[in-house]
């Protein structure tokens, strides 16, 4: 592999010492260069004086191990000469840390290199060896590993060895400290993917003890577990085991836990088919519409989007729209939110009709709730409507609602605001961006903050690259461009602010017969701030253009040149000496 | 209901130290480790400090020694309130430990921190790298118990944190100021859930605050609150979100007969914990004990005054300000008794029935001085009552009949 270029400025020798810095910054950074190190000193010396080191390195702190982890994921196999044998010590000791993405990573490093050794008995023995060694450690969380990696080896190893793990993993599972089940549960979902080599008994006896488990992180993860089995031949036979541990788990007396089973309802209905979700499941997405606790009903409510997929319209209709309209009055605003981000979903699915009837004044609703936010969401998903019921009949309610956004006292809800109109370029295109909507990205651009400007900007520039020059040039450029006579400067900067984002979107034609003699009448503007940003624009125009824009620019640089102000004439200078 | 014989068994600290205290050595915190090997103790000058029974050949009751010590909470100045913030350590919890690493939670007013303390050599580089990369040659310095900071739970509460508490299954930790309760995961200190939230509208409105709170002993789902106005709500996190709308709230009704200009302080309750099985809480006042049945919320079974002759004496402790005092309570291995502490040096141990109240007098002869305090009891409280010697912290051990009691800047023992 090609040699790493050391880009740091510091000799590698002081890299290796600050490996053991006091200062915790430095060790981060030694750390995150370990690959330059091993480049630098080879495969072998890396193999046999590197690695061993790393060792010292193991009893640091959390981010100092997170970084280390990170660094020897990349290409470190290859660093040492392709023997990847060689970092699996230092992965296995990586799993026995406290903090819980170490582990993980370290563990699936371990796969990794397991899966690129060539001898199929090594892999086996050197699997087992590291398994059985975290599962004996005096450190509970080793067998966090334990649980991601039986999974990972179990169809590559003997009879006896899989029994052997299985035991394992019975043996966790009943472990009297709840954080060591719960690593088996979590992963248990990998281990299911391998039956029918994982006998059905055993798969029954594990969820049935984790579903009795008074933890309610264990029983959680039983959710992932069945949609695993559910792909595999397990769910032919055992269907009713199933979908009764689901039924179980979605009227569990935790929240979190039905919380967990209602994220996952997407899965879900996948896993059992339509007609399958129609029948077992689809109550308990309207029950959780209508639950008590509140994050209940922002998760049901978020997942409409993708549940709508497998409802029947009728149910739809009948079942699922009349709850929306308590939903849409909820107290909290983040359950309105989440109605706000897929109840348009549904408009494709029930057709032009019924979304007028039923979704519209839905939609009106959310329109004007007193959140900004839940305004925002429900603009970015407009779209949805509009393909349905057609812009016209829509730009009404829409405008109003969106000047008002435009107009908030908060100017983080105005720069949100001006990004949704990009979603409607791209989405409904160019009819929508009427008159008035283009009046509110004018006067975005001539907003008091300047972090709103600079939003403005951006988006005339994504506009240019949706609908074309032609197009922005007839109906927004020509109006910045009068912002030339603003009295305030800050204005008449976003002029030059807006061609130094577009350019590359400009033509050169268009470039000589517009830009130009903007250029030339600001670079004899009162206020050096500007002739200064003139200097700026210039030069980029001429470096990215060329051709036949180069000249131009260099008549006003060299008019700058001899400007009154030190600064304008000092940028003039240095921008002519480099082209 | 067998009564508990509590007898002396080791003290820390003399009389020579007693008699100068000097503020910082203050014992603030004291917890013991989940096995009872460990005890972890929090003064007022942010120290830390570990005791342990060590493991030897001999079968009966080791005494605690002296194991280690560190430097937890520095003192801080809290640049936006300008204020200073204390060092003193609030409350001191144990973490499980794993192989020989030991893992405590700490906090003041402000911030918790998880240290890890473990056996570890600490390497010094005594021959840099050079021209030729070699790595460096390391030297071992510092051999021994080393602590370490493993997680700091950023600065969430705007208010004092006064209790902190790690569930059963130590996935989360309990925090609570005046106003919030915050419910933390222990391993992403970044991320905090608002268990309850008692902030009003209007600031000026405020009438309650939040005095304490504690995880179940056993059931991870389930805590409790106290207030200033005397009520404890039982929580359970499985049926909502922000517990307080669900919550089982248990206050015995204000009799506006016996209402005096006290009453509001002295009902403000200081500390609660559950039964070591679950069924009752005991909950601490000024002046008493309220002792109740988690089935029962309307009226507590059984209110135990402390020691009577302290009603007599209002008027003095609001002059002094030890009525604004703060007593903890514990609850025995069998549940049917519960330790608190008091003024002059002693602590109370009484069965919840109320029936039996025993005053134990902490002194540095070794021995057990104890007397029983009848209902109704009264004796003039002389020049002799020392209301600095105050018993405000003690530690019940989780498996055997063993308390930890501090008064001042020395740690007792005693044992059933």
């Amino acid at each position: 592999m090609p040699k790493i270029e050391n880009t740091t400025g510091m000799p590698i020798n002081l890299i290796i010492d600050e490996l053991k810095s006091d200062d915790i910054r430095k060790r981060i950074h030694s750390v995150k260069h370990l690959d330059l190190i091993a480049s630098t000193i080879g495969p072998d010396r890396t193999k046999n004086e590197l690695i061993p080191f790393i060792q010292e390195l193991l009893d640091d702190d959390d981010e100092v191990l997170i970084e280390l982890v990170d660094s020897l994921s990349r290409n470190f196999v290859e660093l040492v000469g392709g023997q990847a044998q060689v970092l699996l010590p230092t992965f296995e000791a990586l799993c026995r840390v406290e903090d819980a993405s170490v582990r993980e990573k370290a563990a699936n490093q371990i796969k990794k290199c397991l899966t690129q050794l060539p001898d199929q008995k090594k892999v086996e023995e050197l699997s087992i060896g590291i398994i059985k060694r975290l599962n004996d450690s005096d450190y509970y969380m080793a067998k966090n590993a334990v649980a991601i990696l039986i999974p990972a080896i179990f169809n590559q190893v003997s009879q006896n060895n899989q029994n052997d793990l299985i035991n394992i993993i019975l043996k966790l599972s009943q472990d009297q400290i709840p954080q060591v089940r719960k690593f088996t549960s979590m992963y248990f979902q990998d281990l299911v993917k391998h039956f029918p080599l994982i006998n059905e008994t055993f798969i029954q006896n594990i969820l049935n003890s984790f579903i009795k488990d008074e933890q309610d992180f264990i029983r959680m993860y039983i959710v992932d577990a069945l949609i695993q089995s559910s792909k595999t031949p397990f769910f032919q036979k055992q269907q009713n085991f199933i979908l009764n541990m689901f039924k179980q788990l979605a009227e569990d007396q935790s929240w979190r836990v039905r919380f967990y089973f209602c994220d996952k309802l997407a899965e879900i209905g996948e896993a059992v088919t339509k007609d399958g979700y129609r029948k077992n499941f689809q109550n308990y997405h309207l029950k959780f519409l209508q639950d008590a606790e509140p994050e209940m009903k922002s998760i049901a409510a978020l997942k409409i989007e993708r549940v709508s997929g497998l409802m029947d319209p009728e149910d739809i209709l009948n079942k699922l729209i009349p709850l929306l309209k308590t939903i849409q009055s909820d107290t909290n605003a983040f359950v309105r939110n989440a109605l706000a981000s897929s109840v348009l979903a549904l408009c494709p699915i029930i057709g032009k009709k019924n979304t007028s009837e039923q979704i519209l004044p839905i939609f009106l609703t959310l329109l004007k709730d007193q959140d900004s936010e839940v305004r925002i969401t429900l603009f970015k998903k407009l779209s949805l409507i509009t393909n349905v019921l057609g812009v016209d009949s829509l730009s009404q309610s829409v405008i109003p609602a969106l000047t008002e956004l435009a107009q908030d006292k908060n100017w983080r809800i105005r720069a949100s605001t001006i990004e949704v109109l990009s979603f409607f370029a791209r989405a409904i295109g160019p009819e929508f961006l009427s008159d008035k909507v283009l009046k509110l990205l004018l006067d975005w651009m001539g907003d008091k903050v300047s972090s709103v400007r600079q939003t403005a900007i951006q988006q005339t520039a994504q506009l240019i690259s949706i609908l074309g020059l032609a197009w922005a040039d007839k109906n927004l450029l020509t109006k910045i461009w009068a912002f030339q006579s603003i009295q305030n400067y800050l204005h008449r900067l976003t002029v030059l602010f807006t061609i130094n984002q577009i350019t590359s979107q400009l033509t050169n034609d268009y470039i000589l017969k517009t830009i130009v003699p903007i250029l030339q009448a600001m670079a004899k503007d009162s206020v050096a701030n500007i002739r200064s940003n003139v200097c700026r624009t210039s030069i980029q125009l001429a470096k990215e253009k060329g051709g036949n824009i180069a000249d131009p620019m260099k008549k006003i640089l060299q008019t700058l040149s001899d400007d009154q102000d030190a600064e304008v004439k000092y940028q003039a200078k240095s921008a002519l000496e480099s082209l | 209901m067998k009564k508990q014989d509590w007898k002396f068994m080791q003290v820390f600290g003399d009389k020579a130290s007693s008699d100068n205290v000097s503020d910082e050595d203050i014992i603030s915190a004291v917890q013991f480790e989940r096995t009872g090997r460990f005890l972890g103790l929090g003064d007022r000058a942010g120290r830390l400090i570990v005791f342990e029974v060590p493991q030897t050949k001999k079968k009966d009751k080791a005494e605690y020694q002296y194991l280690t010590e560190l430097q937890s909470h520095t003192r801080e100045f809290d640049f936006l309130k300008s204020t200073d913030i204390e060092e003193k350590i609030n409350q001191v919890q144990w973490l499980r430990g794993q192989g020989k690493n030991m893992y405590v939670l700490t906090t003041n007013d402000k911030t918790v921190k998880l240290w890890k303390i473990s056996e570890k050599n600490v390497t010094k580089v005594i021959k840099p790298s050079g021209k030729d990369l070699a790595m460096p040659k390391l030297q071992v310095v510092e051999s021994g118990l080393i602590p370490s900071v493993r997680k700091v739970f950023p600065n969430l509460h705007n208010y004092h944190i006064n209790s902190l508490t790690a569930s059963n299954n130590e996935e989360f930790v309990l925090t609570s100021d005046d106003l919030k309760v915050y419910l933390w995961s222990v391993e992403q200190p970044s991320k905090a859930f608002v268990a309850v939230d008692l902030k009003p509208e209007n600031l000026d409105e405020l009438s309650e605050v939040i005095t304490s709170s504690t995880f179940h002993p056993t059931l991870d789902n389930q805590f409790l609150y106290t207030t200033s106005k005397g009520i404890i709500k039982l929580c359970d996190m499985r049926k909502s979100g922000i517990c307080d709308n669900t919550a089982i709230t248990m206050a015995e009704p204000e009799d506006p007969a016996k209402k005096n200009f006290f009453t509001e302080i002295v009902t403000s309750i200081s500390d609660a914990c559950f039964s070591r099985n679950g069924k009752y809480i005991f909950s601490r006042d000024f002046l008493t004990v309220k002792v109740w049945d988690i089935a029962m919320a309307n009226k507590p079974v059984a209110t135990v005054q402390v020691f009577e002759p302290l009603k007599s004496k209002l008027c003095d402790l609001y002059e002094n300000e030890c009525i604004f005092d703060k007593f903890s309570i514990a609850s025995t291995l069998d549940s049917n008794s519960f330790i608190t502490g008091n003024f002059n040096s002693t602590f109370h141990v009484v069965d919840r029935m109320g029936e039996c109240n025993q005053q134990y007098e902490l002194n540095f002869n070794k021995k057990t001085i104890v007397r029983q305090i009848p209902p109704k009891y009264f004796e003039n409280l002389g020049s002799s009552y020392d209301f600095n010697r105050k018993v405000q912290k003690l530690s019940m051990c989780q498996t055997q009949n063993l308390v930890a009691v501090a008064c001042l800047n020395c740690l007792y023992f005693y044992t059933a």
